[in-house]
């Protein structure tokens, strides 16, 4: 396409929007502002509303959540644990020697 | 005389929260415009336009002062676009196909262009559902070259990339609209 069709064609899908007016833009920065005290009041709202947040929090309860179903049953048993866990004679352990 | 940009950056620094709604009303002509060129819709864009305000002011501290303020509110507002884009991109089901077979005439009609604001208006909504077409990356940087004129050296800083960067992803950019536009108007028209 040549330079003035392009012109042509950037003037039709690319024209810059109407400048706001001057209303128009004090009600952007009251809006703007408010908003900026708002958070000063509660900052904890500028963490909730971060993107990452939301995976974060949910991340730490599935971990949550993982860590206190652990079945009893599965859990291995550490070396310190058996040694001194209750598991008849200790003569049975011996191996015997030929 | 008005102060400079870095002068009210400075007095927002030093804890005048008032000096910011002096940048805000000097910048909300460039955000807001390339938000609503990006997005199409103006409640999108003022919600958009004040989220890119929102995060400048938090991170007004990490703004070099030898920078613009423009192409560095471009830069965040560029990045708030594309966030939106994607996730509307997601949800996209409109092909080109569509756009050809319910409005074949009416692009044919778009071009040559009138500087008219009526027919402007009326085409507004094709030209946006053509526009939605183009990647989200593209879109960003011929609507910043394009609609908000920015040159190269401002691209690149708003864009964060190279002049050689700016300059093959541009050449990339409208190969492919124009490849767009001739799928949808036909060879000869373009």
């Amino acid at each position: 396409m040549e330079d003035q069709g392009w012109k042509a064609v950037s003037e039709v899908f690319f024209r810059r929007p109407a400048p706001p007016g001057a209303t128009q833009t004090e009600a952007f920065v009251a809006r703007v502002m408010g908003r900026l005290e708002e958070e000063a009041r509660s900052p904890w709202r500028v963490f909730l509303s971060l993107r990452w947040t939301a995976p974060a929090l949910g991340l730490a309860a599935a971990l949550m959540f993982l860590s206190i179903s652990q079945p009893e049953g599965e859990a291995l048993l550490s070396e310190d644990g058996f040694m001194v866990a209750d598991v008849g004679d200790p003569s049975d352990f011996i191996l015997e020697v030929q | 005389m008005d102060p400079s940009d870095l002068e009210l950056v400075e007095r927002v620094r030093s804890g005048e929260s008032a000096a910011y709604a002096e940048l805000v009303r000097r910048h909300h002509g460039d955000v807001f415009g390339l938000c609503l060129s990006m997005l199409g819709g103006a409640a999108e864009a003022d919600d958009a336009a004040q989220d890119v305000f929102l995060k400048a002011y938090r991170s007004l501290d990490r703004f070099r002062n030898d920078a613009s303020l423009r192409t560095w509110l471009y830069r965040i507002a560029s990045n708030r676009c594309l966030d939106l884009l994607r996730s509307r991109a997601r949800d996209r089901s409109e092909s080109l196909e569509a756009i050809l077979e319910s409005e074949g005439g009416r692009l044919k009609d778009l071009l040559p262009v009138e500087s008219d604001s009526s027919q402007a208006a009326e085409n507004a909504d094709l030209v946006e559902r053509v526009l939605r077409q183009l990647s989200p990356e593209y879109r960003l940087i011929l609507t910043l070259r394009e609609g908000q004129g920015l040159d190269y050296e401002e691209l690149a800083e708003a864009m964060g990339c190279s002049l050689d960067s700016v300059k093959a992803r541009l050449k990339r950019a409208r190969a492919v609209f124009e490849g767009l536009l001739r799928h949808l108007l036909q060879p000869d028209d373009v």
